[in-house]
């Protein structure tokens, strides 16, 4: 389990640069009200980590050889590292949420 | 514990209609060290990468001890070496290392020269060289019962490969191994048995003199 963890948080570091741009850009929209139920919420989510990871395919497919050599299914690493990136983004939001009823 | 069986068995595949692989059958067992010969585009990468579950063919039939395997490298039943380098650019080597090798080999790769110097630095501060001698040494001292090696001879230099012929002969002990590249002297010297790949089949070479029967040395 703990190798597990380490694989997929090692593949979501890989990611982290384009998530951040995909998350912010999330962020700032539910904030600003345009997708405040939560299937849009997760539908946005989904489809900035696809792109993400497409991005990262693109530029790091060769990399996918480590991961599988270490025992895992690329789409078992798509789905863990989605969850992390769904954890991150509902903890970004209401970080967000709060600082906004603050300031 | 009896050494286990790779079968590798019929195993059909074709690009726009041109036929890369269509007769072939393999077996290695633990203990063994298989060489794979054969011409530029006889598709000797494209075999490794079907047996290790990355490439489809239009139909194969893998095999360990009669169990079907349908993708080699879930639960690290087949580690491979690609031809290219395979390590995250961003992560330490050291890191890297604990996520492949083998808990029970560790002190043993712990205890090589090369990864001692180079442990705390990452893939991109390494030359290639020394990149492709630890990526084939994690894959050699991974988990996996049986290792692929895709041309791991190449961006070495002559003195380095003789250091890891007999490494690949230690690790057969425990591990089936089967290994192609273009330096086939390398080949010759490291392997049990040579398979030759020459129009899609394979071919068991029991005398080297085949290999100029079969074109692939000139004989000259």
């Amino acid at each position: 389990m703990r190798r597990l963890t380490t694989l997929t948080l090692q593949y979501y570091r890989s990611l982290l640069l384009y998530n951040i741009t995909f998350t912010i850009l999330c962020v700032f929209l539910i904030g600003l009200g345009v997708g405040t139920n939560p299937a849009g919420f997760f539908f946005s989510k989904l489809i900035g980590f696809a792109a993400a990871a497409g991005l990262h395919y693109f530029s790091s497919a060769k990399t996918y050889f480590y991961y599988r050599n270490a025992g895992l299914t690329i789409r078992r690493l798509y789905v863990y590292a989605y969850l992390i990136d769904v954890a991150v983004f509902i903890l970004s939001t209401i970080i967000f949420i709060i600082c906004r009823h603050l300031f | 514990m009896p050494p286990l069986i790779l079968k590798v068995d019929s195993v059909q595949l074709a690009f726009n209609d041109r036929r890369i692989l269509q007769d072939v059958h393999l077996e290695c067992r633990q203990g063994q060290v298989i060489g794979l010969l054969g011409r530029n585009g006889s598709g000797k990468s494209s075999l490794l990468r079907i047996i290790f579950g990355t490439l489809q063919a239009s139909y194969k039939y893998v095999s360990i001890n009669g169990d079907f395997i349908h993708k080699g490298y879930q639960n690290n039943r087949i580690a491979y070496l690609p031809q290219h380098g395979y390590l995250p650019d961003n992560i330490k080597i050291s890191k890297l290392a604990k996520m492949l090798v083998d808990e029970y080999c560790w002190d043993e790769f712990n205890a090589l020269d090369i990864y001692r110097q180079h442990s705390h630095k990452k893939p991109g501060q390494l030359s290639g060289g020394e990149l492709r001698q630890l990526e084939m040494l994690m894959i050699i001292h991974s988990r996996a019962g049986f290792i692929l090696l895709d041309e791991p001879f190449t961006h070495i230099s002559p003195i380095q490969a003789d250091e890891f012929k007999p490494v690949i002969r230690a690790c057969a002990k425990r591990k089936g191994i089967i290994i192609t590249d273009h330096q086939y002297y390398n080949i010759l010297e490291v392997s049990d048995k040579v398979i030759l790949l020459n129009n899609g089949a394979t071919k068991h070479i029991t005398d080297n003199d085949e290999l100029i029967t079969y074109g692939y040395l000139s004989g000259k």
